[in-house]
C-alpha cells in the first residue's frame, strides 16, 4: 500500500465496477447466457407447473424466484471465472484498491447481473401466467430491490471462493442457496401477496425482512473479504 | 528449515503435557454421559408413564426436544470457532468450527427425522411449515453445506477462511431466520400448539430434564471429540508435508 491514496474509496468501487461493466459490454456474454437460461427455467416452470386458471396467483411467484436464483448463480460463478482465467484476480488485487472496496465493485456488477435477469424473468412470466402487469409492476420493483442486495453481497463473497480455493461452481450452488433461501422464501411470500392483491402493507415487512439479509451479507462481505482474498 | 521448525513447535504445544489433564476431563464427561444416557433411557422407557392420548410415540418427545438444544449447541461452537479462527488463526479454533457444524448436522438430522415420526401421529401429518420446522430444516441445511464444503475441498487456508465466512454468516441467519419465518407463518397451517402433548406426570418432566442433561453432555462430548480429531488430522498433514519435503515420506 503506498503511503498517499490516488483514489477514494467509492472511486474505487466505482473502478472496479467499471471494469467488469466494460468487460460484459464488450461482449454481452454473461447477460445473454444467463439471461436466456432465466427465461428458459420460466417457460419450463410454468409448464411442469400449470394448474389451471387459478394456478398463476400461486405458482408465479415461485417460478420468478427460482429462475431468478438458479440464472444469477449462473451469472455469479461467471464473473469469477473471469477473474480466475489468466489469474486476472492477482492484477486485479497488486493494484492500490482497498479490499472492501474491491467487494463493493464486483458486488455492484453482480447486482447489476441479478437485476437484468429479474427484468427478464419478470415480463415473460407475467405474460405467460396472464398476469395483468400494470397494477404488479411497482411492488414487483420494491420486491426486486430488497432482494437483489443480498443475493448479490453472498454471492460475490463465496463466489470468491471459487477462485481462491479448489472449490467450484457446485460447491458455490450448495453452499449459496441454503444462505439465500430466506431471502428467497421473503420474496416468494411477498410476491404472492401482491398476486393475490391483499394489503400493500404487508410488502414493507417482506421487503424490511430482505432489507435484514442484506444488511448481514453487505456488513459480512466488505468485513472479510479482505482476509478471505488474501488467502 | 523453518517449516520444520514450525510443525515441530506446533506438535510439541498441542500433544505434550497439558493434554494429560485434559484427557481425563475428557473421558471423565464421556463416562458422566455414558451414566447420564442409560440412566436416561432407563426414566423414559421404564419409569414415566405412557401418556394416554398418543401412546409409546410420545416418547419420541424426550429425544427430539433435547436434539434441538443440542443442534443449536453445535450451531455455537461453530460461530465461535469461525470468528475466533479469523481473528486470531489459531488452527484448534478452526478445528472447533468443524466439530460445531458436525455435530449440528448429526443433531439436526437427529431432530427432523425424529418430528415427523411424533408429527404423524400427534398432527395426522409428517410435514407442515410451521415457523418452527421451517427454522430448524433451513439451519441444518446451512450445516449439511458447511461440512459438504469441508469434506470435498482441500485443506487450505483460504478453504478454511471461506469456511469461517459461512460458519458466521450462516449463524447470524438463524435469529432473523426464526423471526422472519414466524412473519410468514400466518399463511400455513398451525397445528403446533406447545407443551408436546402435557407432560402432565412428574416422571414426564424428570425424564424431559434427564434428556436435556443427557444431551447437552453428549453434545460437549461429540464436539470436544470431534475437535481432537480434526487437530491430529492437522497435524499428520502437516507432518506428512514435513516428511514430503525432507524426502522421507512412503509413497
Amino acid at each position: 500500500m503506498p503511503a498517499r491514496k490516488l483514489l477514494r474509496w467509492h472511486e474505487q468501487a466505482w473502478l472496479v465496477f467499471s471494469k467488469d461493466l466494460r468487460v460484459e459490454l464488450s461482449n454481452g456474454e454473461i447477460t445473454t447466457t444467463s439471461g436466456f437460461f432465466a427465461v428458459l427455467v420460466v417457460v419450463i416452470g410454468s409448464l411442469s407447473f400449470y394448474g389451471g386458471p387459478d394456478a398463476p396467483v400461486l405458482v408465479a411467484p415461485g417460478v420468478i424466484w427460482v429462475a431468478v436464483a438458479f440464472a444469477s448463480i449462473l451469472a455469479l460463478s461467471r464473473t469469477w471465472q473471469r477473474e480466475r482465467e489468466n489469474d486476472a484476480l492477482s492484477g486485479l488485487l497488486s493494484l492500490p484498491l482497498s479490499r472492501s472496496a474491491i467487494f463493493v465493485g464486483k458486488a455492484l456488477g453482480v447486482a447489476g447481473f441479478v437485476a437484468t435477469i429479474e427484468v427478464l424473468v419478470i415480463l415473460p412470466t407475467l405474460l405467460l401466467f396472464n398476469i395483468p402487469p400494470g397494477p404488479v409492476l411497482p411492488g414487483l420493483l420494491v420486491l426486486c430491490v430488497g432482494a437483489t442486495p443480498g443475493i448479490a453481497a453472498a454471492g460475490t463473497l463465496f463466489g470468491a471462493m471459487t477462485v481462491r480455493t479448489g472449490a467450484r461452481d457446485l460447491v458455490l450452488a450448495v453452499v449459496l442457496f441454503p444462505l439465500l433461501a430466506p431471502t428467497l422464501l421473503a420474496a416468494v411470500a411477498g410476491t404472492r401477496e401482491l398476486f393475490m392483491e391483499t394489503t400493500q402493507a404487508a410488502l414493507g415487512d417482506y421487503v424490511m425482512l430482505m432489507s435484514m439479509f442484506g444488511f448481514i451479507f453487505v456488513t459480512g462481505g466488505v468485513g472479510l473479504f479482505g482476509s478471505l482474498i488474501e488467502g | 528449515m523453518s517449516y520444520a521448525l514450525a510443525v515441530g513447535d506446533f506438535v510439541s504445544t498441542d500433544t505434550a503435557k497439558p493434554t494429560a489433564g485434559r484427557d481425563r476431563i475428557f473421558y471423565g464427561l464421556v463416562l458422566l454421559n455414558a451414566v447420564c444416557l442409560v440412566a436416561t433411557l432407563q426414566i423414559i422407557f421404564l419409569k414415566a408413564p405412557v401418556e394416554s392420548t398418543m401412546g409409546i410415540v410420545q416418547k419420541i418427545f424426550y429425544f427430539h426436544v433435547p436434539s434441538a438444544v443440542g443442534m443449536y449447541l453445535g450451531a455455537g461452537a461453530c460461530f465461535l470457532g469461525s470468528a475466533l479462527y479469523l481473528a486470531k488463526g489459531d488452527l484448534k479454533w478452526d478445528a472447533l468450527a468443524r466439530a460445531g457444524a458436525d455435530v449440528t448436522v448429526v443433531m439436526g438430522l437427529m431432530l427432523i427425522i425424529s418430528g415427523p415420526l411424533w408429527a404423524a401421529r400427534a398432527w395426522g401429518r409428517y410435514w407442515t411449515w410451521d415457523p418452527r420446522l421451517t427454522t430448524s430444516l433451513l439451519n441444518v441445511l446451512i450445516y449439511v453445506a458447511y461440512t459438504v464444503m469441508r469434506s470435498f475441498s482441500a485443506g487450505g487456508e483460504a478453504e478454511r477462511k471461506f469456511a469461517a465466512a459461512l460458519g458466521i454468516l450462516g449463524t447470524a441467519n438463524i435469529p432473523i431466520i426464526r423471526y422472519s419465518v414466524q412473519k410468514w407463518g400466518g399463511q400455513h397451517p398451525r397445528v403446533i400448539t406447545k407443551g408436546g402433548g402435557g407432560l402432565s406426570h412428574p416422571d414426564m418432566k424428570l425424564a424431559l430434564m434427564m434428556g436435556f442433561v443427557t444431551f447437552l453432555l453428549l453434545s460437549v462430548v461429540l464436539i470436544w471429540q470431534r475437535m481432537r480429531l480434526h487437530m491430529a488430522q492437522t497435524q499428520v498433514e502437516a507432518l506428512e508435508q514435513e516428511a514430503l519435503e525432507l524426502g522421507i515420506a512412503g509413497d
